[in-house]
């Protein structure tokens, strides 16, 4: 009886000694193979990740675009620093919900401030959508080297915190776009520019109405979020524009979203330029490259439209 | 909870330290409190319904054992209606109102039956089966009626199988709360590294697939042909990871407390025949059906013609098992359809590839049969995940028209797809064909095992969908 106690213990024991060596093998290749990843996506010298790096730490110039992909491709900076004189990038990110643009915004006025930001809108940014959290990950190598942006990251999930203990999850799913980060693209076509990618091409498909979700609620973390973008800018005395972009389609005047971009910009007194439905760009297929993207054409006339207004 | 969460790996930590802590007469109380939180942490109100059943099945057990002849079979039949009932009110009402309002309306007649706003529990009919397999046992006399209210409570609760099966037996699972299990080294060993394939699966695999998957079956209407076969025969691997995922963590969990869950997976997706198939998916409601429904109609001992019915009725009600929508019911008559035409054109398939002479090539043949079975329960599917007839349908149009190029939606998903399938094939054909040679997973050398498991740890790491949401099977 003694022995066979005895013997257990020591089976209990070798088995949380196993399973403390194999937790170490686990610690050492996820802090080697993290500090290769962090060492590769710091390097990357063009793509996404690229931008994203020096959207954060890098900008120095006068006017900033911040918003999803109807800002990246939309707003030509070359345009706007040739009409108003002065240095301007776009940060916008395809795909990127307002956590994004707030993140960038906290980090950019942590270095310095810009004298004008332009926020793109979009039909249903401001609505419950759970990708828009997971997509915060976009940012999370910056989790530990950014304090100014860890609570906009928190809003991904409870245990964003616990997770980055892993030096491997911040890059998770990046190896790919790091690799190709790594090489300059000799295509100019494929090269962002201050920021901004032309979108070439014209729209060749039926105009439609744009699909906007009846039951869609307006997400309170957003709009909370959208605010203190709006609050952020006004205390740090930038001024800030808020723009819709063209849309091609028929845009219902009902999206939630808009409305309350609206709204709050009203409450706050910040000019709020709504060209959803321009009757200039609206059912001209021509300017566009897909029913929401204004193409190359399309944008030197919107840009155009937009530095006129805020010289 | 879902077990592919945070939430879910402290929940666990938490629970088998305490169970282990605990005096053997107290840890019934632990998994039974355990299996409400985890189940609460879903919609918190439904554990109403599932008392209810739990209520209903434990007085119908005692009065089934306690009565003599027709009275014995009242009171299931009373159990089965309860059952039944909690099924066809939560999951089945609407859908059921839908149709009578369709056929009203062939009479321009308006329903005036409400829709009911109620969203379906989670793991609906993986526990009511369960419960109903208890009662159904002990009116057969194969099962003891269980008297200690909180062990049948946990029977059905018991929070590794609660949401997504498998569908376990009181014959098998009852009697191991009875049991003390101590802390077992090895078993615990074996429950984690279960555990951590089924993560793996999960995680690397199916919510990848699943981003190629939901993308292209989301905007059909902008997807040429070759992107959908191949969202189609991806979606086959992501259920199949998706699912057995869940089964492999569920088994994995109850092992390294000491119990033992009824396998539900043998490795479907290496089938030879669409029959062999079901021998290997979801085993566990596969056999509750062959017990309690094919069986009982009368099994293989009838009619050949007889046979075929009754495996059609089995598929028909497999398919409406899934879901209350006609599309599950149209992939379960399919599935029927091919294990019937298989039985009734097996002399003449054997003769022509014969004939053809692959079976001479043994190697060969088996490729040729895999991917066969593969593609014809692929393609029964898109029944599956289609979110309608009508776009089912367009599914199969679309993909005659193989016009275009493959929609790649930036080429990392699908090369980070590519990779976990090669894995996940890799290591499936191993323990196939291959299962007494070389092992890494189970070598005898503890460094080469542990660096093994480490490095699935440190691909889920790098590789995985932390943010990929709840396994498909919850919905049911």
């Amino acid at each position: 009886m003694y022995n066979k106690k005895i013997l257990h213990t020591n089976k209990v024991s070798s088995f949380f000694i196993k399973l403390f060596i194999f937790m170490a093998i686990v610690l050492v290749l996820d802090k080697s193979i993290g500090a290769v990843l962090k060492h590769f996506y710091f390097k990357q010298n063009s793509g996404l990740d690229f931008k994203t790096r020096y959207a954060l730490d890098s900008t120095h110039q006068q006017v900033l675009i911040f918003g999803s992909s109807r800002a990246e491709w939309v707003y030509n900076p070359d345009t706007i620093e040739t009409i108003l004189n002065t240095s301007c990038y776009n940060a916008g990110r395809n795909g990127q919900p307002i956590f994004y643009h707030y993140a960038l915004l906290q980090s950019t006025l942590k270095r310095y401030t810009p004298n004008t930001i332009v926020l793109n809108v979009d039909a249903g940014m401001l609505t419950v959508f759970q990708d828009s959290y997971d997509r915060i990950s976009t940012l999370l190598p910056f989790y530990n080297s950014h304090p100014e942006i860890k609570s906009t990251l928190d809003l991904k999930g409870p245990y964003e915190k616990i997770k980055t203990w892993s030096s491997i999850y911040p890059y998770n799913s990046l190896l790919l776009s790091t690799l190709t980060g790594l090489k300059k693209i000799p295509d100019q076509k494929n090269t962002f520019v201050k920021g901004y990618k032309a979108l070439d091409g014209v729209y060749t498909d039926s105009v439609r109405t744009l699909h906007v979700e009846k039951d869609s609620l307006l997400d309170a973390v957003k709009v909370k979020v959208y605010t203190q973008f709006i609050d952020d800018c006004k205390a740090a005395g930038c001024k800030l524009y808020i723009v819709c972009a063209p849309y091609l389609v028929h845009m219902p005047t009902t999206d939630k979203s808009l409305l309350a971009a609206k709204q709050i910009a009203a409450q706050k007194n910040i000019p709020y330029w709504d060209y959803s439905t321009d009757t200039f760009f609206k059912n001209k297929p021509y300017l566009f490259a897909d029913f929401k993207h204004l193409n190359a054409k399309g944008v030197a006339i919107f840009t155009k439209l937009i530095a006129d207004k805020i010289k | 909870m879902l077990f592919n969460s945070f939430h879910f790996i402290l929940f666990f930590i938490v629970v088998t330290t305490l169970y282990y802590l605990l005096p053997f007469n107290k840890r019934w109380i632990l998994l039974l409190l355990a299996s409400c939180y985890f189940y609460m942490a879903f919609v918190p109100i439904y554990i109403l319904i599932l008392g209810f059943t739990i209520v209903v099945d434990y007085f119908a057990g005692i009065a089934i054992e306690n009565a003599q002849g027709k009275r014995r079979k009242s009171f299931l039949i009373i159990s089965l209606i309860a059952n039944i009932g909690v099924l066809c009110v939560f999951k089945y009402f609407n859908f059921i109102n839908d149709n009578i309002g369709f056929l009203l309306h062939g009479f321009a007649l308006k329903n005036p039956i409400p829709y009911l706003h109620i969203l379906l529990p989670i793991g609906l009919s993986f526990h009511t089966f369960q419960a109903m397999s208890y009662t159904i046992e002990v009116y057969r006399g194969n099962q003891k009626t269980e008297r200690h209210f909180g062990l049948y409570a946990l029977f059905v609760m018991f929070y590794p199988q609660l949401v997504a099966g498998p569908i376990e037996r009181p014959q098998n699972l009852l009697h191991q709360f009875r049991q003390n299990h101590s802390f077992n080294s090895d078993r615990v060993m074996d429950g984690l590294k279960q555990m951590l394939w089924g993560f793996f699966k999960k995680l690397v695999v199916a919510d990848r697939v699943a981003l190629y998957v939901n993308t292209c079956y989301n905007t059909l209407e902008y997807q040429q042909g070759f992107p959908l076969i191949l969202a189609t025969l991806f979606f086959s691997i992501q259920i199949y990871c998706d699912f057995s995922a869940y089964s492999d963590m569920a088994l994995g969990a109850a092992k390294v407390m000491g119990f033992d869950l009824m396998k539900n997976f043998n490795r479907p997706i290496l089938a030879k025949s669409t029959g062999e198939f079901w021998k290997r998916w979801h085993i566990s409601l596969s056999t509750w059906f062959k017990d309690y429904l094919y069986f009982p109609l009368g099994g293989n001992k009838v009619h050949v013609a007889r046979r075929y019915f009754n495996l059609m009725v089995v598929f028909f009600i497999s398919g409406l098992w899934h879901g209350a929508n006609w599309t599950y019911v149209i992939w379960g008559c399919i599935n029927g359809f091919y294990l019937i035409f298989a039985l009734a054109t097996k002399t003449y398939r054997d003769k022509f590839n014969t004939a053809i002479g692959i079976t001479k090539f043994k190697a060969l043949y088996t490729v040729y049969q895999i991917v066969i079975t593969y593609v014809l329960i692929s393609l029964s599917r898109v029944f599956f995940r289609a979110t309608s007839i009508q776009d089912a349908v367009l599914v199969f149009k679309k993909m005659c028209t193989t016009s275009g190029s493959i929609f790649a939606q930036g080429t990392s998903v699908l090369l980070y797809s590519f990779f976990a399938i090669a894995i996940l094939l890799a290591v499936e054909i191993k323990r196939e064909f291959y299962p007494n040679s070389f092992s890494i997973s189970n070598h005898k050398t503890f460094w080469v095992r542990a660096s093994y498991y480490a490095v699935i740890v440190i691909i889920i790491f790098m590789f995985g969908v932390f943010d990929g949401g709840q396994f498909i099977y919850f919905q049911f």
